[in-house]
């Protein structure tokens, strides 16, 4: 039963990626309500986001790799 | 070597930064936030330049500009929004931590380099279009010929590649 506590933050790291994802190709005004109840709901929610969005921010940093071709 | 890459980059950045500049304040529509996106980019950039071989500094360092103003905007919107009916909505959310603050370490940008370098070839094609072009899932998905919904997985399986290779250290 020990894992069940890890598939829960599992989960919790997917859905924080899922909307880091979703935000980069642009949120309605319903979805950002919706996010913005989701990291209310739990401290950890907030916690997952920030990882993961602190994440996005690092891979947006590395330069594009080489053409195949090359 | 990597001294006179770092010096190179940043060479080109002064050159092109009004330029840059103006790239970030057409995405923000504000000056004083292009101005610290901006002076954000050059830090993180000068760190980049530490790390990597940049093939076209010019283009990077557009490509980056606008990656954090985009980043910028979407975090000033939020957390307005996030606050809002808050208390008597003058909560300042000034303990929120804005990413574009964040210092990028450079082991951590190597890390992350390597783990992307390391991703199968549709993996990694999936993700940069994504991630740096920008691109949409229904574009990704028509490029490589793929479902909307396997763009989504590929893309999620690059992230956390990137997260279990920052996790083993």
């Amino acid at each position: 039963m020990a894992n069940s506590e890890d598939q829960d933050s599992e989960q919790v790291w997917h859905t924080a990626v899922e909307w880091v994802i979703r935000e980069h190709e642009s949120l309605s005004p319903v979805e950002r309500e919706e996010l913005i109840g989701w990291l209310n709901t739990n401290p950890a929610h907030r916690k997952a986001y920030d990882d993961a969005s602190r994440l996005w921010l690092i891979t947006g940093l590395v330069p594009p790799s080489e053409p195949a071709d090359d | 070597m990597i001294v006179e890459e770092q010096i190179e980059l940043s060479e080109v950045f002064m050159a092109h930064r009004s330029q840059l500049r103006w790239a970030a304040l057409k995405i923000l529509g504000n000056p004083e936030r292009a101005e610290d996106v901006v002076q954000d980019a050059y830090l993180k950039v000068s760190e980049a330049a530490a790390v990597f071989h940049v093939k076209q500094p010019v283009a990077y360092l557009f490509q980056m500009v606008r990656n954090l103003a985009i980043d910028h905007h979407r975090r000033i919107s939020f957390e307005l929004n996030l606050f809002e009916g808050e208390d008597d909505g003058l909560h300042v959310p000034s303990h929120i931590g804005m990413p574009e603050a964040t210092v990028i370490g450079r082991e951590h940008l190597k890390l992350v380099a390597k783990a992307i370098s390391e991703l199968p070839e549709r993996t990694r094609r999936a993700f940069e279009l994504h991630r740096l072009e920008g691109q949409t899932h229904r574009a990704i998905a028509a490029e490589l010929a793929i479902s909307t919904s396997l763009v989504n997985i590929l893309i999620h399986e690059a992230i956390d590649h990137c997260r279990a290779a920052l996790q083993s250290t």
